[in-house]
């Protein structure tokens, strides 16, 4: 089967999970025997276009390629000038495949499925959500914008109550034409119960989605960290991007509300980057917390991907408490890899990947006094965490990923194949 | 046609149809001319005077009724018994009117009188001549009479009449002067200058030339060493309309008590408007004259606009300004501006053109506050302190004054002296558009401006097709059945529209006719058609002048397509009924007439836009219409769906299929209104005032998002306007609430 993944970024320039997840998938199919892999990558600034083409190869190989697009339409998701995908077409039609697999439409616009399906039109489209980009405008998080609630259901009325600049209809309309193009998918991927559930609320239908849980590269678990004589399992890590959604203002907040007593000499360490990038507000709470927090807390800085294992190692607890609702965070499933048991808000892929008692702890989403007392109750009990850690399911590696997508391209095919003209 | 316009028409209708003939004699008619069908005049005797008025019927025929009046003088010395007549009768143009039947004179109170009509009628010259033997002394009287029963417009319309008047007016009239100087001022007054005996006061003259015409003369004297008394130098001052009758002008009999005297014209030289001032100018010195004289020459001679702005200079307390000015062509002209007089000693503010239009301003304004203007003044010691805010004006000054070329107002001030403003006049197309965002409707008087100016304004648009020009067409898709497509406004691509057709292709005899306003310019059109290729989609792409209204876009279709129907559409409409375009289509034609069909139009959060309008109602007050819309607001679910069509009084240019026959039978969609809403409703009642029907057809179901957030100022105040339009020109088809 030749199965084309596409992405709006590439690890090798962008890190973040759903481009990480996407090449994870294209690198597992190209490593199973029978089967061709291809990936496309969206590009766009700082990486310099060249001047015949949109795409372009950056030295990924023969089976990766970028599709250069500056042409977006944030508010939609839209490509402003979908003739811009011409570049995109002709490669299409040279790489044929059977599959093309969408794990985001950002910088390449939702006109490309049209674009798919129109110039590969027995091809399969597949389309993995990684987020509620599709739902809500408020960067796909939905959370409210004012104060960074949670919630529960978009409409046009509700969203357009959050951004006030776009006025109901708008929003009516937006959602129409992602639904338009959506249409086109066969199937629907998502690795969490939760932005299934949200989706088909949307109103997206049920019968197409499937659910595949991200996997992993096959590596050994980092060892728990070596305690002194007598020591706690007291160290706290925070693994991810440093941003209003992730929950950091409360994790620091939780922190400095542990008694000293309880505290001792536990210490939280937060690796991280993009806080240069997040709103002035934020970084100075960040850094007002931060400096609050005192030597309780350390700030490492950002992370490479390579490095997880290694910095997993030096704590004993992850800490996840976003605020908003999250999907399947690649940070759970490399915890439960190393049996780092997590302490996560209560709320969507977390609550749902995360098992309260069993192999974490739930806090109440964005209470900092909640976060306080079930990290002060890890660092007093003092057999949770062998059982916590002992009882973490181990993760889907990149075979058994490849293997479920494998099967459900078949799916998809098979169906397609029954379909008398490709519409 | 009104043949005699001064007869007392509503007497006819005052008396009853079974009124009796009567049997009381008239002496005798002794002369009939049948001036024009159903139209007699009478000359005769008898003891006593005839009825003054009443209504005259053919003897025992009630269908051949009409009114008549008359005058009557004595026919010879103190100790004849015996009064001469003259009657003007006029029955209806069929009436079978011949010599020698009975024609019954009922007066509103008194007895009817029977008059036997002569053996044989007689013609125009020799009436004449009957009637100046018989009028006698009372030469004046008779012609008084006719003046009166048949006015300057009468005679245009009956040239036999006028040739019969100056044929009379010859043979009773004595030459007495002459008329030497003919010229007019626009807009001020026409003269006559000669010599002769001077009337007093205002005198009636009837000036013979190409045209018989009665006019109202007030006369003027001057020293004319030349002349012997009582003859003296004459000035006849006539009001402005009467310039128009100076070309070719012959002579001029003057009316008086004593008789009829005639003065001829011996130029045939007319001075023109400039010469006309400066000949009053210099003369006006020496002339003697009375209140009316002195009033038109006074007006006639008033200072001149000079094309500069002379308020602002103004030795008074008063400043002005422009801030609006809109030309209707052949109807008038919106202006709103500001006149700060806080000493009172504006006493007029005129409207002129320099093609002699001129209608007074300041009796038919709305004032409006203008606090900003009263704090400009408010530290200059050149004026006093305002007490009042109302500076503000807004007005409807109708009239035609050309293209408003010279267009000016003037402040008359209490002194006798005023002073001119420009006024430059904007080309209604954007500039009535203009004037709707310039109404504050949170302001006092608002409702006025809208109710007394504003309104109409757009009523006198509205009454001209607009269809758009479209000065381009870009690919030449056809199809039986085109998708109209509006894109009002900037240039923004219609995603979510087109993207709906990935899941429900166009047929193969659909095309999609993208019609966009003067907004968007070439790149942005080729966008469009890219964006429409992409989503491989037949459509051609009509740019039109103007912005892109619905009734536009229709009309521009059929202009440039040869398709059937039209199913209009909002860029933002999206179908959400399966199959609804070919629904639509049913609907409309399955009968054997075309009709329009409209469906259930639903708001972004599936309430109820659109689910047929079963009513209107006229109010007495904004927004002067309202509609009965059953469902209107509910939810979506609560609309009983079907494919039943339900009959609808309006349509909805949100999303409606339109026929081309029926938009023909409509003489085309696009007259100017103020909104995209007035715009539809009077599509739709003219559409049913041709006889095409519009039907709703409740289960097919189409979102149409309203655009924008809420409803702004002007758009309110549109739509205040296209209701009291639409209340004055549908009353018929509106029910008074």
């Amino acid at each position: 089967m030749r199965v084309l993944v596409v992405s709006h970024g590439h690890p090798a320039f962008s890190i973040g999970g759903a481009e990480m997840a996407a090449h994870n998938l294209f690198r597992a199919i190209r490593d199973t025997g029978g089967h061709e892999a291809w990936f496309l990558a969206r590009a766009a600034a700082p990486i310099r276009a060249h001047g015949g083409s949109p795409l372009m190869s950056l030295c990924q190989g023969s089976h990766e390629v970028f599709l250069h697009n500056e042409a977006w339409d944030h508010f939609n998701l839209s490509n402003d000038a979908p003739d811009g995908l011409a570049g995109f077409a002709s490669w299409l039609r040279h790489v044929d495949p059977h599959v093309v697999h969408f794990h985001h439409f950002i910088g390449l616009g939702m006109e490309a499925i049209a674009l798919v399906r129109r110039v590969v039109p027995d091809a399969a489209i597949v389309v993995t959500f990684h987020e509620y980009l599709s739902i809500c405008i408020h960067h796909g998080q939905m959370v409210k914008r004012s104060r960074n609630t949670l919630c529960y259901g978009a409409s046009p009325a509700e969203c357009s109550a959050c951004f006030p600049e776009h006025d109901p209809g708008s929003v009516y309309l937006r959602e129409q034409f992602l639904k338009n193009h959506l249409s086109l998918a066969d199937l629907f991927v998502s690795p969490s119960h939760f932005l299934i559930d949200r989706y088909v609320r949307w109103g997206l239908p049920e019968a197409r989605f499937r659910f595949v849980e991200n996997g992993l590269d096959a590596r050994p678990p980092a060892p728990p960290r070596t305690l002194p004589p007598g020591g706690r399992r007291d160290r706290f890590g925070f693994f991810g991007q440093i941003s209003e959604f992730k929950g950091l203002h409360v994790l620091l907040d939780a922190v400095g509300r542990v008694p000293d007593a309880v505290w001792g000499d536990a210490s939280l360490c937060i690796f991280g980057g993009n806080l240069e990038n997040q709103p002035e507000t934020f970084r100075k709470r960040f850094g007002e917390l931060l400096e609050a927090a005192g030597r309780r807390v350390r700030f490492f800085g950002s992370y490479r991907a390579d490095e997880l294992p290694r910095l997993m190692g030096q704590v004993d607890w992850t800490v996840m408490p976003s605020v908003w609702w999250e999907n399947s965070p690649l940070v759970i499933q490399e915890s439960f890899l190393h049996r780092r048991p997590l302490i996560v808000s209560d709320i969507g892929g977390m609550a749902e990947k995360v098992r309260d008692g069993i192999d974490g702890l739930h806090f109440r989403a964005a209470s900092p006094e909640d976060l306080a007392e079930r990290m002060a109750q890890a660092l007093s009990d003092g057999g949770l965490w062998d059982r916590l850690s002992a009882a973490a399911p181990a993760p889907s590696g990149l075979e058994s990923f490849a293997a479920a997508h494998l099967a459900l391209y078949e799916e998809a095919t098979a169906a397609r194949a029954c379909i008398p003209q490709a519409a | 046609m009104n043949m005699i316009a001064a007869l007392p028409a509503a007497a006819a209708d005052s008396l009853s149809a079974a009124a009796p003939v009567g049997d009381v004699p008239l002496g005798e008619v002794i002369a009939a001319w049948s001036v024009a069908p159903g139209a007699l005049v009478l000359l005769g005797w008898q003891q006593g005077a005839p009825p003054a008025e009443g209504v005259a019927q053919l003897e025992r025929r009630r269908a051949d009724r009409g009114p008549f009046r008359s005058a009557s003088w004595p026919r010879g010395g103190q100790d004849d018994p015996l009064t001469s007549f003259i009657i003007a009768v006029r029955l209806p143009q069929g009436a079978d009117v011949r010599p020698g039947q009975r024609l019954a004179l009922i007066p509103a109170d008194g007895p009817p009188v029977l008059a036997v009509l002569p053996g044989q009628f007689i013609d125009g010259e020799r009436f004449a001549a009957e009637a100046a033997r018989l009028a006698g002394p009372h030469a004046s009287l008779l012609a008084r009479f006719l003046c009166d029963t048949f006015p300057s417009a009468a005679l245009a319309r009956l040239p036999d009449m006028a040739r019969m008047m100056s044929a009379y007016l010859d043979r009773v009239s004595l030459a007495d002067g002459c008329v030497e100087i003919l010229g007019a001022v626009p807009g001020g007054c026409a003269f006559l200058q000669g010599w002769g005996p001077l009337p007093e006061g205002g005198v009636q003259v009837i000036l013979v030339g190409a045209r018989v015409a009665c006019v109202l003369a007030h006369a003027a004297a001057f020293d004319r060493p030349d002349i012997s008394a009582p003859s003296t130098g004459v000035v006849l001052v006539l009001p402005p309309q009467a310039a128009a009758l100076l070309p070719g002008l012959a002579r001029v009999h003057v009316l008086s008590a004593t008789g009829v005297s005639r003065r001829d014209v011996v130029t045939r030289e007319m001075l023109g408007a400039e010469a006309s001032h400066g000949h009053l100018r210099d003369l006006l010195p020496a002339l003697r004259c009375g209140p009316g004289a002195a009033e038109l020459l006074k007006a006639a001679l008033r200072p001149r606009f000079g094309g500069a702005d002379t308020v602002s200079a103004a030795p008074q307390p008063v400043r002005a300004a422009v801030d609006i000015a809109v030309l209707a062509p052949g109807a008038g002209v919106y202006l709103v501006g500001w006149l700060f007089d806080p000493a009172r000693v504006a006493t007029c503010v005129f409207l002129r053109g320099s093609n002699g239009f001129s209608a007074r301003v300041d009796g038919q304004w709305v004032r409006i506050p203008r606090e900003d203007v009263s704090g400009v003044f408010a530290g200059d010691p050149g004026f006093p302190t305002a007490a009042r805010h109302d500076h503000g004006f807004a007005a409807f000054v109708p009239g035609s004054p050309a293209d408003g070329a010279g267009l000016h107002l003037e402040v008359g001030f209490a002194d006798g002296g005023c002073a001119f403003l420009p006024v430059a006049c904007a080309p209604p197309e954007g500039a009535a558009a203009a004037a709707l965002g310039n109404v504050d409707m949170h302001k006092r008087g608002a409702h006025a401006v809208i109710e007394h100016a504003l309104a109409p304004l757009f009523l006198a648009l509205s009454s001209r097709p607009a269809a758009p020009a479209v000065i381009s067409r870009h690919g030449a898709a056809e199809a039986a059945h085109a998708v109209v497509v509006p894109l009002a406004g900037a240039p923004l691509q219609p995603k979510a529209f087109l993207s709906q057709f990935l899941h429900d292709p166009p047929g193969s005899d659909e095309a999609l006719v993208l019609v966009c306003g003067d907004r968007w310019d070439d790149l942005s059109v080729a966008a469009l058609r890219r964006c429409a290729a992409f989503y491989g989609l037949p459509a051609s792409v009509l740019r039109t002048e103007g912005p892109a209204s619905g009734t536009g876009a229709l009309d521009a279709a059929a202009a440039a397509t040869g398709a059937r129907t039209f199913l209009l559409a909002s860029p933002g409409a999206v179908g959400i009924t399966a199959g609804w375009r070919r629904a639509l289509r049913d609907a409309a034609e399955a009968g054997p007439v075309p009709r329009c069909a409209c469906p259930t139009i639903l708001y972004e959060d599936m309430s109820v836009r659109y689910s047929g309008i079963s009513g209107m109602e006229a109010t007495d007050c904004a927004p002067w219409i309202s509609v009965r819309s059953e469902f209107a607001g509910f939810p979506s679910a609560l609309v009983p769906g079907g494919d039943a069509a339900e009959p609808a009084l309006i349509g909805s240019l949100s999303c409606c299929l339109v026929p081309r026959a029926a938009l023909e039978r409509a003489g085309g969609a696009r007259r100017a209104t103020a909104t995209e809403w007035g715009a539809g409703t009077a599509f739709f009642l003219r559409l049913r005032e041709a006889g095409v029907a519009t039907v709703w057809v409740p289960g097919v179901r189409v979102v149409v998002p309203e655009a924008g957030g809420g409803e702004s100022g002007a758009a309110a105040a549109g739509r205040m306007v296209d209701g009291w339009c639409l209340r004055a020109t549908a009353a018929g088809m509106v029910r008074k609430g």
